[in-house]
């Protein structure tokens, strides 16, 4: 059960999630949309929208931390003081999204407009995620520190799946809660390229670089030559 | 120089009846669809008023546009790493309500009703939930002010109009209003393709369109917020963007937009211009009083030889460059210097171009009658000297218009009462007087211009109105494709039919 | 494209998760003191009432030979077999004594050490001189304020201590495991780290020699009738409230603009 829950099924996750994913861009790129809702209805998601992104995203960014460098995080914990400043911060950021997520799923089953634009896939999704935030929350507050001995429980397992030499029995013994966040998060992982998820991967980054404006032409110039997307300004 | 050509149109205000069948030719092409409902590419405002979206003009709070800063231009929504931050919720985007919810008829209950006493009534729906819903707002809903002051009291064109002024708009014998017809700008320095964070919306090269690539649309939503105009619209069942393509499958197969062709009144005009886009950052970030004239300088004479030899080497055809030489929208801008672009002052360069329109002087009460503010005896009631009684204050076409400069719109209305007066005399008289033909002078204008004026504004034909190139479809990328690639498409470039997310 | 693979089903394997039972590992040696003292003396006592455990006093007199043998390498194997007494033994069908702590083979050793109340068969020699333990030390290495040699986790990433100087929770509260395990259990039970996270987090980064005196030692000034632990998680919770608060503050300042649409004031205005 351990190897097909934690060896096995992330294999699996990850394959899906980049096998379907590319296929999707490629084959139907306008498929891949963050589906925003904000023109229907703002006043829910001004406080739901910001409070789950931002949230989710530093604490992912927290789980990307203890994962690529423990050594730095396993420092930082050092002293007491700031392990419980750390864990505060990871725990207040944790509660910000969780009850960000509720007003969100609020707002997705009670408002008319944005019942039309919920599909099933939606409401999976958010049901993935709920289950993620709360035993994290939960994880953070009950089974203390996590800041610290993820670095040395999940950071090595998730290593040894990196490796293709996966250790799942790393993980035996962790309470129902721990590993019920962890194998949620393969959940997501396989349900990301189904669902709206994928937007996630579509984070425009290249803004911060691109010229501000985009010239394309319809007309081949000379034979041979490609489509040209030029820039002014 | 790096001479581009733009596809332009222009609309001559002075004739516009305001019949909305430009929206609704539009309307049937192209946004019958589901999520598209609420969108007008074409709509047509009664001005003064809120228009659509309502207070469009508002930047304050919906930050379209440009503005200048330290001698070069940025973006009033954001910066760049600010437009990453506002992903999760876009401060300035409009609600749905600012357009208005759409709505149909239930009109099954006509039929359905059971048998009884009253007439039974089609109630009205919203098209999103498809429950009933009280009519709050809808297209054009503030038509020839819709019966309040509240619409034309809160339009922001009429900043710097004397409160005086304003009240007079309100008193019914004093009232006035003009309808201004507007689609996509299709602007050489557009603010929808700076803001776009996925790089999805770009200005097509041949003709300038821009267009919104929905393979690559994410829905961040950035452009519907970035243009003044509020001409990129958010489709919410398949979240992307829309916006007005200029009709581009007409243009290419020599067909003028559906708005165009369908005018009852014929105000509208299409054409190529000649641009040098290198001068674009230059012309964009002057100050707001020197905007229409580097706007117009951009512009390039499609007769100058410099020119046409560096259109030439850029790559545009000749029919397209004979095209620009005989455009109506060319002449009306750049030879008679009779058009302007809408509030050049987002510094967008809007390549679509108006004729503001002409009002009568304003009434006073005379012996309990309202009649002109004229002199006694003064027969040609004309305001050629009295631009500042006429009915739609100066200032606020000048808001309009000309960033508010005063200077450009004055001398655009006394050139068309100068050719006014010119033909009336011919047509009345059968030869304008000697005082005329300096009239016309002292506008910069002579008695051949004034015909041509005359002959273009009021009895062009068709081939006159719509000067369109040819697209040489034989050479676009698609015709080097696999024909047979595109077999079985659903229109639009679909293989299937797009369905919305997953 | 396939629309939606109904993934439900998977969801609700996250529920089975906590029958997982723990993968046996071949257990380390002995050790000093024998194989009741280095890996049972964590959880039972022989004699000195229950612990984590059950006391262990006359177990062998209890439960017939045979039952043991096949009882203590494997306890949830015996609870699945449908064994009576197993299944009374644990609470809700699941052992929370982990199975191949002791291997069968192993079994005759321990046996002999049960019935002659936990002494090591064959008495060991005086326990070997190691380094002298620094309580101070210990507490650092604890704590984490200094890394262990090989980098193993800080003891406190996951177990507390009742004066509050450490939260961890994620295992149970040290305090008292100097008097509960003795000093033979505990200076075993350092050795080989004989639970199912701490073997595998352990594994590549085993302690030294002089660590697991030093921790000793501090094990050792541990006083387990120190005041009961102060409201710290409430800190915990508390401080993640607060930052959560304060986040939703941050967003109320932009709340004005947001609250009523254009149209919104338009209409207020008729």
């Amino acid at each position: 059960m351990t190897w097909f829950l934690f060896a096995i099924f992330p294999y699996i996750a990850v394959t899906l999630a980049v096998a379907v994913g590319v296929v999707r861009a490629v084959r139907r790129p306008f498929s891949v949309s963050s589906l925003s809702s904000q023109l229907l209805e703002r006043r829910w998601l001004y406080w739901g929208s910001q409070s789950f992104h931002y949230g989710i995203l530093l604490v992912l960014g927290g789980h990307l931390l203890a994962f690529l460098l423990p050594g730095t995080l396993r420092a930082w914990n050092g002293s007491p003081a700031r392990q419980l400043a750390l864990e505060i911060t990871g725990l207040g950021l944790g509660l910000y999204a969780l009850v960000g997520a509720l007003i969100l799923v609020l707002r997705r089953l009670t408002n008319a407009r944005i019942r039309v634009v919920t599909s099933p896939m939606d409401l999976l999704v958010w049901l993935a995620l709920l289950v993620s935030l709360v035993t994290g929350v939960l994880t953070a507050g009950v089974h203390r520190y996590g800041s610290t001995w993820f670095t040395g429980v999940f950071t090595p397992y998730l290593w040894s799946l990196a490796r293709f030499a996966p250790e799942p029995e790393r993980l035996d013994g962790l309470p129902w809660l721990v590993r019920l966040h962890a194998f949620n998060f393969f959940v997501l992982l396989a349900l990301f390229p189904f669902s709206r998820l994928v937007h996630l991967v579509t984070v425009p980054v290249g803004y911060l670089v691109r010229p501000w404006q985009l010239v394309v032409a319809n007309r081949q110039r000379s034979a041979g030559a490609e489509p040209s997307a030029s820039a002014r300004n | 120089m790096n001479v581009k050509a733009q596809v332009s149109m222009l609309f001559h205000l002075d004739k516009c009846i305001g019949c909305h069948t430009c929206s609704v030719a539009c309307k049937n092409l192209w946004t019958d669809r589901k999520g598209a409902e609420y969108m007008w590419w074409n709509n047509v405002e009664t001005r003064p008023g809120t228009g659509y979206p309502t207070r469009w003009e508002d930047q304050e709070r919906l930050r379209g546009g440009w503005e200048p800063k330290d001698g070069s231009l940025r973006l009033k929504l954001h910066g760049r790493l600010g437009a990453l931050l506002k992903l999760f919720y876009n401060p300035a985007l409009p609600d749905i309500k600012d357009y208005y919810e759409p709505f149909t008829f239930r009109y099954s209950d006509l039929f359905d009703a059971p048998a009884a006493d009253d007439q039974p009534t089609a109630i009205p729906v919203s098209a999103i939930t498809g429950e009933p819903i009280d009519i709050e707002s809808g297209p054009a809903w503030d038509d020839d002010f819709s019966g309040s002051g509240i619409y034309a009291r809160n339009d922001p064109s009429l900043a710097g109009v004397p409160e005086e002024t304003r009240r007079q708009l309100e008193e019914l014998e004093r009232i006035v209003f003009n309808y201004l017809p507007r689609i996509c700008n299709h602007c050489l320095n557009p603010a929808c393709v700076a803001a776009c964070p996925s790089g999805a919306i770009y200005k097509r090269e041949e003709d300038g369109v821009v267009l919104v690539n929905e393979n690559r649309c994410r829905a961040w939503r950035m452009c519907v917020a970035a243009c003044p105009y509020k001409k990129v619209y958010y489709n919410w069942n398949t979240g992307k963007s829309e916006k007005c393509i200029l009709c581009f499958p007409r243009l290419e197969t020599g067909q003028a937009p559906a708005c165009a062709h369908s005018c009852v009144g014929r105000i509208r005009y299409m054409g190529v211009l000649l641009y040098d886009a290198d001068r674009i950052p230059e012309a964009a970030a002057v100050p707001d009083a020197d905007l229409v004239g580097h706007h117009r300088e951009v512009i390039l004479d499609p007769f100058d030889p410099a020119v046409i030899a560096e259109a030439r080497a850029s790559g545009i055809d000749e029919d397209w460059i004979r095209a620009a030489q005989r455009s109506p929208v060319y002449r009306f801008v750049k030879e008679w210097g009779l058009a302007l672009p809408l509030h050049p002052e987002y510094r967008t360069m809007a390549m679509m171009y108006y004729i503001p329109p002409l009002s009568p002087v304003m009434s006073v009460v005379d012996a309990d009658l309202f009649r002109l503010d004229l002199a006694d005896g003064e027969g040609a009631f004309e305001l050629f000297d009295r631009l500042d009684a006429s009915r739609l204050p100066i200032r606020y076409l000048a808001n309009l218009f000309s960033a508010g400069e005063e200077g450009p719109i004055r001398a655009i209305l006394r050139k068309m009462l100068a050719v006014r007066l010119y033909r009336r005399a011919r047509t009345v008289e059968g030869e304008a007087p000697a005082d005329l033909e300096r009239l016309l002078e002292s506008v910069g204008l002579d008695a051949e211009s004034a015909e041509a004026i005359y002959r273009l504004s009021t009895l062009p034909t068709l081939e006159e109105r719509f000067v369109l190139p040819p697209y040489h479809r034989e050479v676009a990328i698609e015709s080097l494709a696999d024909p047979l690639s595109h077999k079985g498409l659903t229109g639009l470039g679909f293989v299937e039919p797009p369905a919305r997310g997953e | 494209m396939a629309s939606s693979i109904s993934l439900p089903a998977l969801l609700g394997l996250g529920v089975l998760l906590a029958a997982a039972p723990a993968e046996g590992r071949a257990a380390e040696g002995g050790g000093e003191g024998g194989i009741f003292a280095s890996r049972c003396a964590v959880c039972h006592t022989i004699g000195g009432g229950p612990s984590m455990g059950p006391d262990l006093q006359g177990v062998t007199e209890r439960r017939s030979e045979a039952w043991l043998r096949s009882f203590i390498p494997d306890p949830q194997g015996m609870v699945d077999a449908g064994d009576p007494d197993a299944a009374a033994l644990v609470k809700g069908g699941r052992a929370s004594m982990p199975s191949g702590i002791v291997q069968p083979a192993e079994m005759d050793a321990l046996l002999a050490e049960l019935r002659a109340g936990g002494k090591p068969a064959a008495a060991p020699a005086e326990a070997p001189a190691g380094p002298e333990g620094r309580a101070e030390v210990g507490g650092r290495l604890f704590r984490g304020e200094e890394p262990f040699a090989n980098g193993g986790l800080p003891c406190g990433a996951c177990h507390g201590l009742a004066d509050g100087s450490s939260l961890g929770s994620l295992a149970v509260d040290l305090t008292d495991v100097h008097g509960r395990l003795g000093e033979a259990g505990l200076r075993g039970a350092l050795r080989t780290l004989p639970f199912p996270v701490m073997k595998e987090a352990y594994a590549d980064a085993p302690l030294t020699e002089q660590e697991r005196a030093d921790l000793l030692a501090f094990f050792a000034s541990l006083d387990a009738s120190a005041p009961g632990r102060p409201a710290s998680a409430g800190l915990l919770w508390g401080g993640g409230a607060a930052v959560a608060a304060l986040l939703f503050a941050l967003l109320g300042l932009g709340w004005k603009r947001q609250r009523r649409s254009i149209s919104d004031e338009l209409r207020s205005q008729a």
